[in-house]
C-alpha cells in the first residue's frame, strides 16, 4: 500500500512538472512610441514567443515581429492616422468600412474579407490575399491608431488553420488601455 | 541726397547677395496634391505630430508645396495658403486625384516602362499596413517581399500603374504599384543616396 502511494505521488509530481514546463505565460507590453500617445497595448500569450521590434519603423509607429517555432510569423504594426483621429473602428459608418475594405484589398486581384470582433469588443477587418502567395492581415482602429496583425511565411507559402489560430490567439491577447487625460 | 543714394546702393547689394540664398532654399520644393482617397480634408498642423496643433484643413485635391519630408518620410513640411505647416505625407500624391485612370495591370508589358530615377517612400493602403513587391508588374505574379510605411526605394522605371523599384539595402529589385509610393526626391539628390 505504501509503495502504491509513493508511486502515485511520483506520477502526480512528474505530471505537475511536465505541465509546468509546457505552460509558460508571457506577458509582453508593446507601448506606442509616440510621446503624446494616450494608447498602450498589452499582448498576453501563453507559450514561447520571440518578439523582435523593428528599428526601421518611423518614430510615431511600432512594428514588432512575433516569431514562433511552428507558425507563420505575425507582424504587429501600430500607426496613427490623421483621417481617423480619436475614432475607433466601431465609430465608422458602413460607407467608411466599405471604403477601408476596398483600399485594404486593392493590391490583390481577388481578395477575401471578413470581420471579427475580439473578446474586448474591438471590431477587426480581416483581409486575405486569397491567392497562391499567402499574406493575411487583421486590423482595427483604436482611438485614431491603426493596429494591424500581418501574417505570412518567409516564402509566402499557404497558411494553415493552425497559423490562423495562432494569429487569432495573439489578437485575443491584445488589451488596449487609454489614458483619457492625455487624449486629444 | 547722397545719403539716399548710399542707402539705395546698400539695399540693392543686400538683395543681390540674399537672392541666391532665397532661390536655393526653395529650389527643391515640389508641388503635390492632397489625396485622402476618401475625399476628406487633410489637417495641416503647426508641428510634425498628432496633437492639439491643427492650424488649417486643406480640401482634397488641393495643390500644396512640399519643402521637405521628415521623420522617415511620414510627415511633410508644406506651404499652403501663405502659411507653413506639416501634414502626414501618406495623404499626398504627385498626380491630382481624379486624373488619368490607370490601365489594368493585365495589359501591361515591360515595353511600356520608361526609365526614371527618383526615391520614393512606401505608402501602404492603411497606415499600419504593407505593400507587396512582386516579381513582375502584375497582381497575379508571385510576391517577392513586403515593405512597410516609411521604407525608401529607388524607382528605376515606371508606367502608369507600376514602378520597377530597387532596394539597395537588400539588393533586390521588383515591382510595386505606383499608388503605394510617394516620390520624395529626384535627380542628383536621389543618385547620391
Amino acid at each position: 500500500m505504501k509503495k502504491l502511494i509513493c508511486l502515485l505521488l511520483a506520477a502526480v509530481m512528474t505530471l505537475g512538472i511536465a505541465c509546468a514546463d509546457e505552460i509558460v505565460s508571457i506577458e509582453t507590453t508593446i507601448p506606442l512610441s509616440q510621446p503624446e500617445s494616450p494608447v498602450t497595448i498589452t499582448l498576453t500569450y501563453t507559450g514561447n514567443l520571440d518578439i523582435e521590434f523593428s528599428p526601421y519603423a518611423p518614430t510615431d509607429q511600432v512594428r514588432a515581429t512575433v516569431h514562433s517555432d511552428e507558425h507563420a510569423d505575425v507582424v504587429i504594426s501600430i500607426a496613427p492616422s490623421d483621417l481617423y483621429a480619436g475614432m475607433s473602428m466601431a465609430d465608422l459608418s458602413e460607407e467608411d468600412l466599405q471604403y477601408l475594405q476596398e483600399v485594404a484589398g486593392s493590391q490583390y486581384e481577388n481578395p477575401s474579407f471578413a470581420t471579427e470582433t475580439s473578446p474586448e469588443g474591438n471590431l477587426y477587418l480581416f483581409v486575405s490575399s486569397n491567392d497562391e502567395w499567402d499574406v493575411d492581415s487583421l486590423f482595427t482602429i483604436y482611438e485614431g491608431y491603426f493596429v494591424e496583425l500581418i501574417q505570412y511565411h518567409d516564402d509566402f507559402a499557404e497558411q494553415t488553420e493552425a497559423d490562423d489560430d495562432f494569429c487569432r490567439s495573439l489578437l485575443y491577447g491584445i488589451h488596449f488601455s487609454t489614458d483619457a487625460t492625455e487624449a486629444e | 541726397m547722397k545719403r539716399f543714394w548710399t542707402g539705395l546702393l546698400a539695399f540693392v547689394l543686400v538683395v543681390a547677395l540674399c537672392a541666391p540664398m532665397l532661390v536655393s532654399a526653395y529650389a527643391d520644393t515640389t508641388v503635390y496634391y492632397v489625396n485622402t482617397a476618401n475625399k476628406k480634408s487633410l489637417n495641416m498642423r503647426s508641428s510634425a505630430n498628432l496633437g492639439n496643433n491643427i492650424i488649417e484643413t486643406i480640401p482634397n485635391a488641393t495643390a500644396i508645396v512640399v519643402y521637405e519630408f521628415l521623420n522617415s518620410n511620414t510627415w511633410a513640411h508644406i506651404g499652403y495658403g501663405g502659411r507653413d505647416g506639416y501634414v502626414m505625407s501618406r495623404y499626398l500624391s504627385l498626380q491630382k486625384p481624379g486624373g488619368d485612370t490607370p490601365t489594368p495591370s493585365e495589359t501591361i508589358s515591360y515595353k511600356n516602362f520608361k526609365s526614371s530615377y527618383y526615391l520614393a517612400s512606401v505608402k501602404p493602403s492603411t497606415p499600419s499596413g504593407y505593400v507587396n513587391m512582386r516579381w513582375a508588374p502584375s497582381k497575379s505574379t508571385a510576391v517577392h517581399d513586403i515593405y512597410y510605411a516609411g521604407s525608401t526605394l529607388q524607382v528605376i522605371s515606371e508606367d502608369k500603374t507600376w514602378c520597377q523599384v530597387y532596394d539597395p539595402q537588400k539588393n533586390i529589385c521588383g515591382f510595386m504599384m505606383k499608388e503605394f509610393l510617394v516620390p520624395i526626391s529626384f535627380g542628383q539628390e536621389a543618385l547620391n543616396q
